[in-house]
């Protein structure tokens, strides 16, 4: 049975979307910085969502 | 890259279930808290992205300031996410009658100016952007005046979930913390998040009465102030409750903005009001917005649509031999648009009507006690994502008392209600895939 959706451009726009998603983690990365407190949440999720953007983008 | 309507609904399903996993990480390697647990700080992340407000924190002050402003953040960028998807995507593939922004000369006159969804995405930027803003300016400035608790961190906070109709405050009195002339100036900001943004754009460019004239924006605001007098009335009334002139109409007319907006802060505990203040604040969960604009629920177009329909429908009764089409604003509304609208609330009903039957079941399962009040209302405050409900869950409450099992429930029903329902139940049909 063949999909009528085009599902590989509806999964590269959500890799778009991923990948982007750094951009707004980037500010309580700073704030976490600004008051000394431990950045590593927001960067683990920068790096789950840069690596899920990628291999999405790549389907 | 080519979207049809098919690949637009998968699109706009997986990006606001996947942008909420992601968004759920920092909760879960901060590991403090009750967010430190995947269920809950997946549902932490979906009522953040959908702009819902609905909390399952139990203690505030065990959190640090940046995870407790990612909160926030997520509430901004899921604003911003549904303004673009309702401009430019909904709009386009008529979900729910969403196709009536275009009637109403919406999206139309939008993409006339823009004719690149990209562009009309950027103007609507410009617009949130500004009044965000303009939010952290007047907030700060407040707090500079007259109540040092609104300091830079709770102006860009609130700022951020005020614009976006969205709720979440890092401070567990949420905005009754701070002194009335700000709980004030925080009304405009969370009814202006909830107007059309297409007709700010006019209104903001030297065309003021395109807003001023809608016939959604009458409806919409005649529904806020009716709701708000009938909740300041009992108020005024209890004697229990010595609030005084002022407050009294302060707290009726923001809680009710609060909910008829979909934002969900709180300028004090409603909980504690007498039933019919709070039965009020419940059929305010059911109006919502404008179409266009950052708010939730069912939207004040359809409910005008489908009120105009049934007048109509009343009149051809009479007189069957009439023609008499359903006009908003001075045109006439297509009939596939109407039922649409017509099937789209019967589905929302029936939604809350059945999530309200889980909770129930489900607290009784788990030996806890929730009436059918509070069930009603968690249902209708997650689905229709406004934030706070009733009881336990109340403004000053918290999510986690309801089980496990209920709020995972309630994360993919805040996850269908954003997206108005269909680009979600869709993806579930065999014709969605193959025919």
């Amino acid at each position: 049975m063949t999909s009528r959706v085009g599902w590989r451009a509806s999964v590269g726009l959500t890799g778009d979307v991923l990948a982007a998603l750094p951009v707004p983690l980037a500010f309580p990365l700073l704030v976490a910085l600004y008051y000394g407190e431990p950045p590593l949440p927001f960067l683990a999720a920068i790096v789950v969502s840069l690596a899920l953007g990628a291999a999405f983008r790549s389907v | 890259m080519n979207l049809g309507p098919r690949e637009a609904f998968l699109a706009v399903a997986l990006i606001w279930f996947l942008v909420a996993a992601v968004g759920a990480i920092p909760f879960v390697v901060a590991g403090v808290g009750t967010i430190a647990h995947p269920v809950n700080a997946m549902f932490e992340s979906m009522s953040g992205l959908t702009t819902t407000g609905a909390t399952v924190l139990r203690d505030f002050s065990v959190h640090s300031r940046s995870v407790l402003m990612w909160r926030q953040v997520i509430q901004w960028l899921g604003g911003l996410g549904i303004l673009i998807l309702a401009t430019a995507v909904l709009s386009e593939i008529g979900v729910g009658g969403a196709q009536l922004m275009e009637s109403e000369s919406q999206t139309q006159d939008v993409n006339k100016l823009t004719p690149k969804i990209s562009q009309t995405a950027r103007l609507i930027w410009g617009i949130y952007f500004g009044l965000t803003g303009l939010a952290i300016a007047v907030y700060f400035l407040l707090g500079l005046a007259v109540d040092p608790q609104m300091d830079l961190y709770n102006a860009v906070a609130h700022a951020f979930t005020s614009v976006a109709t969205a709720g979440f405050s890092p401070e567990p009195l949420s905005v009754g913390v701070f002194h009335p002339l700000i709980q004030w100036a925080v009304v405009p900001f969370m009814v202006i998040g909830s107007t059309s943004f297409v007709l700010i754009y006019f209104a903001i460019n030297g065309e003021p009465m395109r807003l001023l004239k809608n016939e959604e924006f009458h409806f919409y605001f005649g529904a806020m102030g009716t709701l708000a007098s009938f909740v300041a009335l009992p108020l005024f009334l209890d004697p229990s409750i010595a609030f005084g002139a002022e407050a009294t109409v302060r707290h009726a007319v923001f809680n009710v903005a609060s909910i008829v907006t979909t934002t969900g802060y709180a300028s004090t505990d409603y909980v504690l009001w007498a039933p019919a203040a709070k039965h009020m604040l419940f059929a305010g969960m059911f109006v919502g917005g404008m179409v266009g604009s950052t708010t939730c629920s069912i939207k004040s177009l359809r409910w005008l649509v489908a009120l105009k329909s049934f007048k109509r429908n009343l009149y051809t009764a009479v007189h069957p031999e009439s023609v008499r089409p359903v006009r908003i604003s001075g045109k006439s509304i297509d009939v596939a648009a109407i039922r649409d609208i017509y099937a789209y609330l019967l589905l929302s009903i029936v939604i809350v009507f059945l999530l309200t039957v889980v909770i129930v079941v489900d607290a009784e399962r788990a030996g806890l006690r929730v009436t059918e009040f509070e069930a009603l209302g968690a249902a209708a405050t997650t689905f229709n994502n406004i934030g706070p409900a009733f009881g336990d869950a109340g403004p000053y409450g918290t999510f986690a008392s309801f089980p496990l099992s209920t709020r995972a429930v309630m994360v993919v029903l805040m996850w269908i209600g954003r997206i108005e329902i269909i680009p979600v139940l869709v993806l579930f049909t065999k014709a969605f895939w193959t025919s």
